[in-house]
């Protein structure tokens, strides 16, 4: 048996959190001398454990705030668990968060180079990526247009076509499908198909079941932080379809 | 392996000087324009209202070199401190040392310092007392005032991602640590009762080390050198080890 990808095990992440946070240290300084800062913790993420194959393709559903994004930022390392243990082997492709760290002042060009870069590839090589990279997006006509007037769909591309150009061995998805047209969505699900077909490691995350079980083998149902249910990708769609219709309805 | 990540590092100070001077209609020439101008105001005022004698330059040469250095270690204290703010988005969601980010900002600042020489040696070829072939010396009180900045600018950063008007009231304070810093005065009017707060500025090493490489052919007195290494090293020591020990719980704070 091979080892897995990733192994997570028994991990929660804290977050000390005062009840009515202060914003400011003035903030800070009157309500530290009126005696009113309490402080609370908070478990965006408890007692989470799930082991993954090479290859395989996980779903992660739940509400806003259910952890879903913690769980990425744990996995690919932006965060660390408070408790348990994360063992990830293999090159990682984190795609948090839409258009993340496009930087509003740089042109389309400057920013596929500095993100490939920052992501862990040599600049000379991204360079040389900008055509292609910015030919998957459909972006070719603002290689040297500022990407200020982007529209949120261009930024999703942007993004997606940089984290992907590279066949990463596990990729980390985070919401990006939910915004862009149905032929971006269209193409970015072909587009992860066939990197897990060739051998990625694939967690995806969503509050759009359709997606995820379309991709997904497993899904892990998240709330609160803990898991609800871990199963066949069948399994648990069922169920969460179940218990979203109530709150749908309200 | 902030080493290993130098390329980044160099695209990092790039994007910063690209984005800083290609959004100004005069581009590069702003750099030059802007302190020239301001030092042109502070001349005016300065030599009109104060006439302090100052050894070795005329008052506005001892001013324009005080003040050049001492914005080189507000501004990067004040900027290393926000780039956990300032590059939160891309923080929060790829795993990428911050501290690349505080480097390349730390050199930006050192760039800009470095073209504000321009107008002050133009000065001090104008008024006096010319240029010397000593004057690279410089470079060692640019560099220990970048590191002791670096250094002061990592401890409040995670402070700064907390609360962001801790940038302000910093901003504040170092305009009291200058004013308590011959940087507009020179040492002597300072009644001798009242010397050792002056002389235990820590900014006031690096301006009187960065005045004796302009015009004293020197690197200021053995206290001076000690005083910029000692404070530099001290700096860096006490605020990559804050920044480190806090990182995990900066973290979380990021947009």
């Amino acid at each position: 048996m091979t080892a897995p990808a990733i192994s997570v095990d028994g991990v929660g992440v804290d977050y000390q959190r005062a009840l009515h946070p202060a914003g400011s240290i003035k903030e800070l300084f009157i309500r530290t001398a009126r005696r009113d800062m309490e402080y609370q913790r908070v478990w965006a993420l408890r007692d989470v454990s799930f082991e993954l194959r090479p290859g395989e393709v996980i779903g992660v559903v739940g509400h806003n705030g259910a952890g879903k994004s913690t769980l990425l930022s744990v996995i690919s390392g932006v965060l660390q668990p408070t408790v348990g243990r994360i063992v990830v082997r293999g090159r990682m492709t984190p795609v948090l968060g839409i258009g993340a760290g496009l930087d509003i002042d740089m042109t389309t060009a400057e920013c596929i180079v500095l993100l490939g870069s920052l992501l862990g590839r040599r600049p000379a090589e991204m360079r040389s990526r900008v055509i292609p990279i910015a030919e998957w997006a459909g972006l070719s006509n603002y290689l040297d247009s500022p990407v200020r007037a982007f529209s949120t769909g261009m930024f999703a591309r942007l993004g997606f076509s940089i984290v992907t150009d590279d066949v990463p061995e596990i990729l980390l998805i985070d919401e990006v499908l939910s915004v862009g047209d149905a032929g971006f969505q269209a193409r970015s699900l072909k587009r992860i198909e066939t990197l897990a077909n060739a051998g990625a490691t694939v967690v995806i995350a969503s509050h759009d079941l359709v997606t995820v079980e379309r991709l997904a083998s497993r899904i892990l149902w998240l709330s609160g932080g803990r898991t609800v249910m871990l199963a066949e990708a069948e399994t648990v769609g069922a169920a969460y379809v179940d218990s979203a219709a109530p709150e749908q309805i309200e | 392996m902030v080493w290993e990540r130098r390329d980044v590092v160099g695209l990092l100070i790039r994007r910063e000087l690209h984005v800083r001077y290609r959004r100004s209609l005069l581009g590069v020439w702003w750099t030059l324009l802007a302190p020239m101008l301001e030092m042109a105001v502070l001349w005016a005022v300065f030599s009109q209202l104060f006439r302090f004698s100052t050894d070795g330059a005329p008052y506005v040469v001892y001013l324009l070199a005080g003040l050049i250095i001492a914005a080189l270690v507000r501004n990067t204290i004040l900027g290393v401190g926000s780039v956990l703010g300032a590059n939160g988005a891309l923080l929060a969601r790829i795993r990428v040392a911050p501290q690349l980010f505080a480097l390349a900002k730390a050199a930006e600042m050192l760039i800009a310092f470095t073209v504000s020489l321009v107008p002050l040696i133009l000065i001090m070829i104008i008024v006096g007392p010319g240029v010397s072939l000593w004057m690279p010396l410089l470079v060692v009180p640019a560099i220990l005032a970048t590191v002791f900045a670096l250094g002061l600018g990592l401890l409040v950063a995670p402070v700064a991602v907390r609360f962001p008007d801790a940038i302000v009231l910093l901003g504040i304070l170092l305009t009291l640590v200058i004013y308590l810093a011959p940087v507009i005065y020179p040492l002597e009017i300072v009644p001798t009762d009242y010397r050792w707060i002056v002389e235990i500025n820590p900014l006031t090493c690096y301006v009187d080390s960065f005045r004796a490489a302009l015009y004293e052919q020197s690197l200021g007195t053995p206290a001076d050198i000690a005083g910029m290494i000692g404070y530099g090293a001290a700096s860096l020591v006490a605020g990559a080890a804050v920044f480190t020990k806090l990182r995990q719980s900066s973290q979380i704070h990021l947009a």
